[in-house]
């Protein structure tokens, strides 16, 4: 028990000395999404705001993996060293990296989405955000869990490759290709066997390749149309899909990374 | 560590004080306008006789009903819905009425259907009923606003009185409406005749009774409903803010009591208040 308090110690230590140097890209970005929601939360924009929501939480990843790229410089360089020297285990190392690029910014992306909506009107949260929309639509609360789900999901993954290859390259691409490339992918391969059978739906099924991944675009897609998920269905597999990135991320801290 | 997740409740609550503060100074006055349809089905359409020998119409339309449910429930604490009437009617081109009174009113069961004439005796009862149960009256060049958290009935509806000059004939009535074969006869006798059970007049003066009304309401647009939404905002809104912020700022002050090292910022500033001073 004493192992793991100065283990928690170790990390809150180094995770603060790491936020020292990061805390200002992300307080940009708090204020951003601040700023976007406290207004469109006043002016009842929210279902403006949300498609572009979208758009914007899969630019979030490819901003909170370069947060994280430093970790895979300093690896590499061999900068890990005077660190370690400090009596700081390789996972201690890595889970202080993970806060601070992963956890810590989607916190602040979560706060800034619900708390402006909680202090100017606590209902919103709860209430759909497309009232008059025929389609599955989340609620102000289950869209900013959504968006910030998607971000510790793919910027998880990102930061997995990252680690497990030693370079940035390979964590800007997962995280690019989760992103953007994947829901790009699969709508151009669906439509063009669709144009080439002329039945558009028999390949609508593709579609789940991106459940475990992105549960923006599932909502985008699953919420009408032939195939139709539930919130829960949406919101499972990338919850499950995360929790085993992480596990993978400090399995491979604790047994496998060399430096 | 206690700074940076004091940071991220403060930097929201700190941005939604700001954005507070844009719409105490920039509060668009209407954010949203539903026009609606002018004239509505007309439930109740009543022609009298006034002691004092002047024709009187009485109406009562469900124009506005529908409209108030379906906003009723979407009002929040920043954001009110109102039910907005403009009284357009061009009085000058209407020279055959005396006075033409428009309000909205309010029921806690449906009005019973009657297109008719009556009797004046029952005909002020449903005036005084009008009168007692309205939400707003609304002169003519004027417009009212009714916030819906206001209207509690069960039924609302726009009610029409139309005080018409003595000696007008029933052509004089309607802007549009003519019938040759009653064209010359008084409205007065018109409304006793109907009141006799003279069918063929009956007849007549239902349809004169119904386009003095869309003449009312539809020529120039006459009466203009809408709903509209305006943003306000509320004192509870401002006391959440307050208690967060207040909140958030003793923890800031807590932690940098006790680390005032972490505080690389606040020390600068201190540092140079302290040095203006000297």
């Amino acid at each position: 028990m004493k192992n793991y308090r100065e283990r928690v110690k170790k990390i809150m230590l180094q995770s603060e000395y790491l936020l020292s140097l990061k805390a200002t890209a992300i307080y940009i970005i708090a204020v951003i999404i601040g700023i976007m929601f406290s207004l469109a939360s006043i002016y009842r924009a929210i279902s403006f705001l949300a498609p572009i929501g979208f758009i914007f939480g899969s630019f979030l990843v490819l901003l909170l993996i370069i947060i994280a790229g430093p970790m895979i410089d300093e690896i590499n360089e061999g900068h890990i060293q005077l660190y370690l020297a400090t009596g700081l285990s390789r996972l201690e190392y890595v889970a202080s990296w993970y806060i601070v690029a992963v956890v810590y910014p989607v916190l602040a992306i979560f706060l800034a989405i619900v708390l402006p909506v909680l202090i100017i009107d606590p209902s919103s949260l709860f209430t759909r955000i497309s009232p008059y929309s025929q389609r599955l639509v989340p609620t102000m609360l289950t869209f900013a869990f959504a968006i910030s789900l998607q971000l510790l999901n793919n910027v998880s993954l990102g930061f997995l490759f990252g680690l497990v290859r030693k370079s940035k390259g390979a964590a800007y691409l997962v995280a690019t290709f989760l992103a953007f490339l994947l829901p790009f992918i699969l709508s151009v391969v669906i439509s063009i066997l669709g144009i080439l059978t002329g039945y558009y739906e028999g390949y609508h099924a593709i579609y789940l390749l991106m459940l475990p991944f992105d549960p923006l675009w599932s909502y985008n897609v699953f919420s009408y149309g032939p195939i139709y998920l539930s919130e829960t269905t949406i919101l499972i597999p990338p919850i499950v899909t995360t929790i085993f990135s992480l596990i993978l991320i400090l399995n491979h801290a604790k047994h496998r990374l060399e430096v | 560590m206690l700074k940076y997740f004091i940071l991220l409740f403060f930097i929201p609550v700190v941005v939604v004080g700001l954005s507070m503060t844009v719409i105490f100074y920039y509060n668009p006055a209407i954010t949203q306008s539903t026009m609606y349809g002018t004239s509505g089905p007309i439930i109740y359409s009543a022609s009298t006789i006034a002691p004092n020998g002047r024709p009187v119409f009485i109406y009562v339309v469900d124009n506005v009903n529908n409209l108030i449910n379906n906003y009723k429930g979407l009002g929040s604490e920043t954001y009110s819905y109102y039910l907005r009437v403009e009284n357009r009617v061009p009085i000058s081109l209407f020279t055959q009425f005396d006075k033409i009174e428009l309000l909205v009113i309010g029921s806690n069961t449906p009005i019973p259907s009657y297109h008719g004439s009556i009797d004046w005796n029952v005909a002020s009862k449903v005036i005084s009923f009008i009168k007692n149960n309205k939400y707003a009256e609304i002169p003519p060049g004027s417009s009212v606003e009714i916030n819906l958290k206001n209207i509690h009935t069960a039924y609302t509806y726009t009610a029409v009185i139309v005080y018409v000059k003595k000696n007008t004939v029933l052509s004089d009535l309607s802007l549009r409406y003519r019938v040759s074969s009653y064209a010359y006869m008084p409205v007065t006798d018109a409304i006793r005749e109907e009141m006799k059970g003279n069918y063929s007049v009956a007849t007549v003066l239902s349809g004169y009774r119904r386009s003095v009304l869309y003449d009312i309401f539809e020529i120039n647009s006459g009466v203009v409903i809408s709903i509209v939404s305006r943003i306000s905002l509320s004192e509870i809104m401002i006391l959440r803010w307050i208690i967060a912020f207040t909140i958030l700022l003793v923890l800031l002050i807590y932690d940098y009591k006790r680390n005032p090292e972490n505080y690389e910022l606040i020390n600068k500033i201190l540092r140079k208040i302290k040095r203006s001073k000297r």
